[in-house]
């Protein structure tokens, strides 16, 4: 009886635990929505752009190919960016964000660049949000990722700005999606070399 | 620490009583169903029910008119009455730069407030008692203008700030960009976008009314407990309290009033987007852009807030103009003290 009753005890801490941990495997849809937000607003993003970024994150988030995603593999991590776009067909970008882990640090800074081949008439400003799939350790985020603008996809034809890479390390592919917005007339057509640096 | 953490600790600690047998035996059995019983209460429990108490108002302070009297405002409008309570006790004591304000409880529950609203800080907003939006024509330098000469409201409080509606012109990219995306003509001032403003009471008058109406919870977000519309575009239309409610939601108003001129003709200038015109003109029908409808779901949650609208005889377009009737007719919370 002494037994069982140890046991009930146990099982009923524990339950009160991982009520309060909540969600183990990554941000909850709801979760990447606030947590992207609330990055926006730290970064302090004019309106205009951020209710931008929130709308196509959330139309985004309805999409069923990537609902499918986020359900099965989870989002390990959120970040967003601000950054500036240079180049004739060859296009440059930098800029700065924050990224927060879903078990670690919390709008941490980070530096992005990339190439890429598209269109441009004068200079264009981008701001983004990315979305890490997967469980993902901040001691191993960043490095070198590879991809290119998602095509034919009902996702892309509702959120028109869209990005993928990837980049695998120990036969371990990490994927990021990133929904982007701009100001000017810039359009990718190719591929995509981005590099992202933790800066903490 | 949150309240769960601190309930599992103290199951934890009569657990450990239970298992070193300080408790007598006749007693364990009882004990032990008492304490598990409470543990699934407590696992089931909503959240709300644990989060914790949030600041009462002092009544002392504020002498409430009858609007803001509990028993008129809706259980649903409580956390907002105690937000904008908070601010003003905030503001009143220790100014509205938010930097000056200490950490206590009125700070940390207009924190909390924000956070939940829009994951928004205290760094993103700008906070005051009373706003004064200006219409078309009227630009940013003009707004500072008022301002530094002391501008005041319809029952002489000064105004905390004035923030122009529209800049001098649209540059003919952003005119060909308005009429693709189908928003109308980008006339409004971007500082308008660059904060979120949160104020005891708002006056909007004309080109920033129709701004608010269209646009706030969206590319702009200006909070404020009371708002007052003075002559907007097509304020005159049926229905146009309706259309006005997402906006007052966005805002966490607890009332809005539309003040409407008999001779201003700016109200009886009904907004019609590039595809109506076409439409209206030539029988034209174009196709619609993609998420360039508001979607109003700003009330979702919430109780819309009463909105009162009163036609004024003989009154024209212009500020000093309204405010004679304004005084007559309308009401507001602000305290009086904050003309000295």
């Amino acid at each position: 009886m002494k037994r069982l009753m140890i046991l009930c005890g146990f099982l009923v801490i524990g339950l009160a635990g991982m009520s309060h941990n909540g969600f183990a495997a990554g941000f909850t849809k709801e979760a990447v929505e606030f947590e992207a937000r609330s990055l926006v607003n730290r970064m302090e993003i004019t309106r205009d752009m951020g209710y931008k970024l929130k709308i196509r994150l959330a139309q985004a988030l309805n999409d069923p190919s990537l609902q499918e995603i986020v359900d099965s593999k989870g989002v390990g991590a959120v970040f967003a960016y601000a950054a500036g776009e240079g180049g004739l067909v060859l296009k440059y970008m930098e800029g700065d964000g924050l990224i927060s882990f879903a078990d670690g640090l919390k709008a941490v800074p980070i530096s992005l660049k990339s190439w890429s081949v598209g269109a441009m008439i004068g200079g264009s400003a981008q701001w983004g949000i990315g979305l890490v799939i997967g469980p993902v350790d901040e001691k191993d985020f960043g490095g070198g990722y590879k991809g290119g603008t998602r095509t034919a996809t009902a996702w892309e034809a509702a959120t028109r700005s869209m990005l993928y890479v990837s980049r695998t390390v120990d036969e371990q592919t990490q994927e990021i999606y990133i929904i982007t917005t701009g100001r000017g007339f810039s359009a990718g057509v190719g591929g995509v070399v981005m590099s992202i640096t933790p800066v903490w | 620490m949150s309240p769960r953490i601190d309930i599992q600790r103290f199951f934890i600690c009569i657990w450990n009583d239970f298992l070193e047998n300080r408790i007598s035996d006749r007693r364990r059995m009882i004990h032990f169903f008492l304490v598990m019983i409470m543990a699934v209460m407590v696992l089931f429990m909503p959240e709300k029910a644990l989060a914790e108490p949030s600041v009462a108002a002092d009544s002392s302070e504020t002498k409430k008119p009858a609007l803001w009297n509990k028993e008129v405002v809706p259980v649903e409008q409580e956390p907002v009455m105690r937000f904008y309570e908070a601010l003003e006790r905030l503001m009143d004591h220790y100014g509205e730069d938010h930097n000056h304000w200490p950490d206590n409880e009125d700070r940390r529950l207009i924190e909390r407030f924000l956070n939940r609203k829009d994951a928004l800080t205290l760094n993103n907003c700008i906070f005051g008692r009373n706003f004064l939006g200006l219409g078309i024509g009227e630009t940013a330098e003009d707004a500072a203008k008022a301002l530094r000469e002391g501008a005041k409201d319809a029952w002489g409080r000064p105004y905390s700030l004035i923030l122009a509606g529209s800049k001098d012109a649209p540059k003919p990219v952003e005119i060909l960009y308005a009429i693709g995306a189908n928003r109308g003509v980008s006339l409004f001032n971007r500082d308008i976008c660059t904060k979120v403003f949160v104020f005891l009471k708002a006056d909007l008058h004309s080109l920033f009314a129709d701004i608010f109406k269209n646009f706030n919870g969206m590319s702009i977000l200006l909070m404020a407990r009371e708002v007052h519309i003075l002559g907007a575009p097509g304020s005159v239309e049926p229905g146009y309290e309706e259309k006005l409610k997402p906006a007052l939601c966005a805002a966490d108003s607890l009332y809005g009033t539309v003040y409407i001129g008999e001779n201003d003709p700016v109200t009886e200038v009904i907004p019609m987007s590039f595809r109506e015109k076409m439409h209206a003109l030539f029988g034209m029908t174009i196709p619609k852009f993609k998420g360039t409808e508001r979607k109003s779901d700003e009330c979702r949650d919430k109780v819309p807030p009463p909105v009162e609208m009163f036609r004024l005889k003989g009154c024209g377009h212009l500020i000093p103009e309204y405010q004679p009737w304004i005084r007559k007719y309308g009401k507001t919370m602000l305290k009086k003290r904050e003309t000295q």
